[in-house]
């Protein structure tokens, strides 16, 4: 889990595979080119971020008929929902603890 | 940034107390060693600081002051253990109702440098149950 871990954090790490990631969940599966067309970006850097998505297993290519489609696969953000889960009740605990302090010191 | 891929915790709380008291209780060390964590905390732009496991006295919690005037304080907040994950801790206060208003935000996993952070995450071994069960043995 540790290697997925970081890849995922790395791939959601830049605005532009946030962005495509999220159409891909919101919408349905896209395909190079369509995504190129959506952000006005070039191919080749899609496909690089594309990669690195893949590489966070956050997304998958599936043909359908002569194309490559793209698949996210949004379950792959447990890490991210982990990470926050844990400081989340972290801070909770902490900020209880500073109301306690401060009452009680002053 | 959406929604979908939020990596920000963000907490607000008010509390009955003068501005400057709640100031210091997350600026003096001896204060913040009270309530949060025992540590070496200045806040002074440019200090770095530690927090300490008490058990074998390694650091746990590394981090920097990014910005320290009353009443904004920014450090950033790295675990030892996932050191290629650079965190951000924002406190801000705010005078409301006779007391203060506390926001707090824990953001940035978005911070890595694009150029270098390939290199650190293909080598790192570790992983983020290690970084949580040794967070929460110090922190609890």
């Amino acid at each position: 889990m540790s290697e997925i871990g970081n890849r995922i954090f790395k791939a959601i790490a830049d605005p532009t595979r946030r962005e495509i990631f999220h159409l891909l969940v919101i919408g349905s599966a896209l395909s190079i080119s369509q995504i190129s067309n959506s952000f006005d970006i070039s191919r080749q850097g899609v496909t690089k971020h594309i990669k690195v998505l893949e590489e966070a297993n956050m997304v998958e290519f599936k043909t359908q008929g002569r194309e490559k489609f793209i698949f996210a696969k949004p379950e792959a953000l447990k890490e991210v929902k982990d990470w926050l889960a844990f400081y989340d009740k972290f801070w909770d605990d902490k900020l209880d603890s500073l109301g306690r302090y401060l009452d009680e010191t002053t | 940034m959406n929604t979908l891929v939020k990596d920000t915790i963000e907490k607000t709380q008010w509390f009955a107390h003068p501005i400057d008291t709640v100031w210091n209780a997350i600026t003096e060390t001896e204060q913040v060693s009270q309530w949060l964590v025992p540590t070496d905390f200045k806040a002074e732009v440019g200090a770095s600081y530690s927090l300490k496991n008490p058990k074998d006295n390694c650091d746990m919690v590394r981090g920097e002051v990014l910005e320290a005037a009353p009443y904004t304080l920014v450090y950033s907040w790295i675990n030892e253990t996932c050191k290629e994950v650079v965190t951000l801790i924002t406190w801000n206060l705010v005078e409301e109702n006779n007391g203060t208003t506390l926001k707090m935000v824990h953001s940035g996993i978005s911070q890595y440098d694009n150029d270098t952070a390939p290199d650190m995450i293909e080598s790192y071994t570790g992983g983020w149950e290690r970084c949580f069960n040794n967070l929460g043995e110090i922190l609890s």
